[in-house]
């Protein structure tokens, strides 16, 4: 027992002597018959219970006392001459037995019922942040707090997964415990006050052990969360990094077949073979410079260091232009431009919208038959309140399945050997739409072919610098 | 005319190979599929073929597999891809040797060379092989260098036995394992370093400057021995 606690204790008994003294001085004053004394001294030892265990057990005694001394005959000794008083004394002595009894099993039971609603309360809560799926951290933190209101503490450490949060409530610091369950380690200090409990300690253990559980399971969790993520990003950048690789690698062993054998001491080349590997090398250089120029300017667009400087352009300068550039490409195509004279300018990157221009119609050439007709147009659309732009050509086309996967860096759709193309343009031409908040996809042309469709907004929302890096 | 089929999709690849190749007096025939490159040496019978790992039809590794099914053409794989795993599949498909694009058009050549050099079955073998004042008869099991004799175990007979019948060809650790310790061998390739060695210290030849074995590092062995 505690210095504080036998404190309590005195108090309560002399409380309980001072309340059956008073009684017991009433009962004299009144000068009432046994009975009467009896049944005030029962109401005296019945407050004295309510006060505590050492008030009830001190007040039954001495109320039991003052009744065999003060109102038994004969009067002033504790001699019992009447056997009907001692049969009194003996119920007294029951009835306030049975009344302290009952009454503090009551109290206890009250008190372990509140202790209970309030231990389930920081279950719940507990359970709630745990169900919300909140960081273990945030957890930890919370349990200090829960704890230090259930048990009434002065301090609760909680430290798990190198975080340590102390929730802390006035009071003088008593006894101090440890709790350990990995990954929970739980320090608490209990007021002088209201020390802990044996009972309340086994709570704290129970309740330690079941979070220390659930927090770890939050940590498997989060980190397996973490491994999936990175393996993804890791998955994505090696991707694009062995395509990269492949994709520089084959002009590259062009210009080294080549090369190494126009230098071959040993071999006497006809001019014409010489002219031959000279223009392999040649080409295969335009194309490495092509598919370099193409990385950097993707991984500038993805890197999000892209500015869209929008200024009013006619649609129909922007294919022209394209156009011009292309008419080396452009072998026997006819290349026919349809623009509505309502369309009026459109508000883009004249220089970035003229590469979508420009690598959609190169796409268009490179795998359209020679003499077949690649149609530009545009129309003035709704929704969203836009212009939508189509290039059709009437080449082999793309298979529905792989409408979507044509966007992607890389991507070959069609078996058909084709060196001069570097798999990025239509990437590129995806990021670059959407830079401008609008939107490009693949459909097929009537009798045939590719159709590319790219719809820019008038008034574009505003996240299109977010999705661009996306 | 030794005739070379190349099998590639890239038309510049293609290109500057068949220009490279018929300077050298090989006699090109070209396919950009794996498909028509299989069909092409069942109906050609080229005496050699450059495959492309990287085909658009078909895995590198499963053509040679299909090719292996009713050729025993010496094959050098062309590959952009640099891991080591691509080349070892391609070589236990039955690929005779490898080459990493880019490369110079002498080491292709060599390689060429190498295994059109190669004798197709181990039973056409010659019984005796001579290098350097070595002699292996593969026959009576005898090994003699400088004309005094050379104990063998079994097991460093078998290995020699492996390489030096195959000369030029790439044999891989599987290959090896499986062939002279048996199957369920395979990834044992630490036993392989071990004989290896006491195969090179006896025949007197130098790991850092090999006149009879390579090692190819991670991928297997190769007899250089013969040329």
């Amino acid at each position: 027992m505690t210095r504080h606690e036998a404190v309590k204790a005195g108090v309560q008994v002399a409380l309980a002597i001072v309340i059956v003294a008073v009684t017991t001085v009433v009962g004299r004053i009144l000068d009432v018959h046994l009975t009467t004394a009896a049944l005030l001294l029962l109401l005296a030892v019945l407050v004295a219970t309510l006060l505590g265990r050492a008030a009830a057990v001190a007040g039954t005694v001495a109320a039991f006392l003052a009744l065999n001394y003060f109102f038994t005959t004969p009067r002033d000794s504790f001699d019992v001459k009447k056997g009907e008083d001692l049969v009194a004394l003996f119920v007294f002595a029951a009835a306030s037995a049975v009344l302290g009894w009952t009454i503090s099993r009551l109290d206890a039971a009250r008190r372990t019922a509140e202790q209970r609603e309030r231990e389930t309360q920081v279950r719940l809560e507990l359970t709630n942040r745990l169900m919300a799926g909140e960081s273990p951290e945030t957890v930890v933190t919370g349990v200090a707090d829960a704890l230090v209101a259930l048990f009434g503490l002065v301090r609760c450490t909680v430290r798990a997964l190198g975080v340590t949060t102390t929730s802390t409530l006035p009071g003088t610091p008593g006894a101090t415990t440890v709790v350990r369950s990995a990954p929970l380690e739980v320090e608490v200090t209990a007021s002088r006050e209201h020390p802990l409990q044996p009972s309340d300690r086994a709570v704290l253990e129970a309740l330690v052990t079941g979070l220390s559980a659930a927090v770890d399971r939050l940590r498997l969790e989060a980190e397996a969360r973490e491994a999936r993520l990175g393996a993804q990003v890791g998955r994505t950048r090696a991707g694009f990094l062995s395509a990269v690789t492949h994709n520089l690698r084959t002009p590259l062993a062009s210009i080294k077949a080549a090369s190494s054998t126009l230098r071959a001491p040993d071999l006497d080349l006809s001019p014409a073979d010489r002219i031959e590997l000279l223009d392999t090398i040649h080409d295969e250089t335009e194309r490495l410079e092509r598919l370099v120029t193409n990385i950097l300017e993707l991984s500038r667009i993805r890197a999000g260091g892209l500015e869209v400087h929008r200024q009013p352009v006619d649609v129909r300068d922007l294919a022209q232009a394209a156009i011009r550039r292309l008419r080396p490409l452009a072998r026997a195509h006819r290349v026919r431009l349809d623009v509505t004279a309502d369309l009026g300018d459109l508000d883009v990157d004249v220089e970035l919208m003229e590469q979508v221009f420009g690598n959609l119609l190169e796409n268009a050439l490179r795998f359209a038959p020679p003499g077949s007709e690649i149609l530009v147009s545009a129309r003035r659309s709704c929704d969203p309140e836009g212009v939508t732009v189509r290039v059709a050509d009437h080449g082999p086309g793309v298979p529905a399945t792989e409408r979507e996967r044509i966007f992607e860096e890389f991507s070959r759709v069609d078996a058909r050997p084709d060196s001069s193309g570097t798999g990025l343009g239509l990437a590129i031409v995806h990021a670059l739409v959407t830079a401008h908040g609008g939107r490009v996809w693949c459909e097929e042309t009537a009798g045939g072919g590719a159709t590319f469709v790219f719809v820019i907004p008038t008034h574009p929302v505003d996240s299109m610098r977010e999705e661009s890096r996306a | 005319m030794t005739t070379v089929l190349v099998i590639e999709d890239d038309t510049s690849l293609r290109r500057a190979l068949r220009t490279s190749l018929k300077a050298r007096s090989f006699e090109v025939i070209e396919c950009d599929t794996a498909e028509a490159g299989i069909v092409e040496v069942a109906d050609d019978r080229p005496d050699v073929v450059l495959l492309d790992l990287g085909l658009p039809d078909l895995d590198g590794v499963e053509a040679l597999r299909r090719m292996r099914s009713f050729s025993e053409v010496p094959v050098v794989v062309l590959t952009a891809r640099d891991r080591q795993q691509d080349k070892i599949e391609a070589l236990d498909a039955g690929a005779d040797d490898y080459v990493t694009k880019p490369f110079d058009m002498a080491e292709l050549l060599a390689r060429v060379r190498a295994v059109l050099r190669r004798v197709p079955h181990a039973s056409a073998a010659p019984a005796v092989v001579e290098v350097e004042g070595l002699e292996v008869d593969l026959m009576r099991r005898q090994v003699r260098r400088d004309g005094d004799s050379v104990h063998l175990t079994k097991t460093e007979l078998a290995l020699l036995e492996e390489l030096a019948t195959q000369p030029g060809k790439l044999l891989t650790h599987e290959y090896l394992l499986r062939k002279v310790w048996g199957r369920g061998y395979g990834s044992e390739s630490n036993y392989l370093r071990v004989y290896i060695g006491q195969l090179r210290r006896k025949l007197g030849d130098d790991a850092s400057n090999p006149r009879l074995i390579v090692t190819e590092p991670g991928i297997g062995y190769r007899w250089i021995g013969t040329d």
